[in-house]
């Protein structure tokens, strides 16, 4: 189960904003790397509080969306990827400082980097 | 090698682009106050000056905000983001935030009250709020009854 930030089902923000176009809300920046075990993406939110916040997963698709009254966002924050399906989705874990949004995807165990052992034969 | 294989696409909703094409043709109403693209704000309350900036994950620590006469100086710094072990060998796929540090210098329109500005710092949004000196703002002059 992905761990996200708590969010309030029904908290109107978060509601009234995804009940409204996701067309006109901002696209945070993010940064993403990739280490030996998993998938790292941090995003600004700058306004964001834990409440206001959600990230799913569904379907190979991750999906990050933020109610912000912050000026120049339009109501909050969409943005969507795509995951491929090297990465284990459902055993990711975020967390929310100061407006920026750390998530952190373990990689599929198929898709670590594993030494093969060299059998010598004689 | 990780090259050529895609961790991820990012999906684009079509109206979303339709949504900015419109706002190009002057569809949008742009209701906000002045802004530059990197998120900082300036408004006169009538009473004070409310400089606003848009700074996530910042190290408060070392968050400098400065008041000399009427400049009002600005220096912030990303703080280290724990536990994601970004280390020489991991694989950038994105980077679009700004790592540099942030310097931001104005000069504020009139004297402010120095000892009461106030600044808060929440969700990665600061706000400093600068009282006008007192002997700017308009003071209601009682007419003695002869």
């Amino acid at each position: 189960m992905l761990e996200k930030p708590k969010t309030s089902n029904g908290n109107g923000a978060l509601t009234a904003m995804k009940n409204s176009d996701p067309a006109g809300l901002k696209t945070p920046a993010v940064d993403i790397y990739e280490t030996a075990d998993a998938l790292v993406m941090l995003a600004d939110l700058p306004g964001v509080a834990e409440q206001d916040l959600q990230v799913e997963i569904a379907g190979g698709v991750l999906t990050l969306q933020a109610a912000a009254d912050q000026p120049g966002t339009n109501g909050g924050y969409y943005r969507r990827f795509r995951l491929s399906e090297r990465i284990a989705g459902e055993a990711g874990d975020a967390t929310l400082k100061d407006g920026v949004l750390t998530l952190r995807l373990p990689k599929a165990e198929s898709a670590k980097p594993k030494r093969i052992a060299v059998k010598t034969l004689h | 090698m990780m090259s050529g294989l895609h961790m991820f696409n990012e999906m684009e909703l079509l109206s979303r682009e339709m949504d900015q094409l419109l706002g190009g043709l002057g569809f949008r109403v742009v209701a906000e106050p002045r802004s530059d693209a990197t998120g900082f704000w300036v408004r006169d309350t009538g009473t004070a000056y409310r400089v606003e900036a848009s700074l996530p994950g910042i190290d408060v620590e070392k968050l400098d905000i400065d008041i000399l006469g009427r400049r009002l100086s600005l220096t912030a710094e990303t703080a280290e983001t724990a536990g994601t072990d970004a280390g020489d060998d991991v694989v950038w796929h994105r980077r679009e935030r700004r790592s540099a540090a942030f310097r931001k210098s104005l000069m504020l329109p009139e004297e402010v009250e120095a000892d009461q500005v106030e600044a808060e710092y929440k969700n990665g949004h600061l706000t400093v709020t600068l009282p006008k000196a007192a002997a700017l703002l308009p003071k209601k002059i009682s007419v003695k009854a002869a």
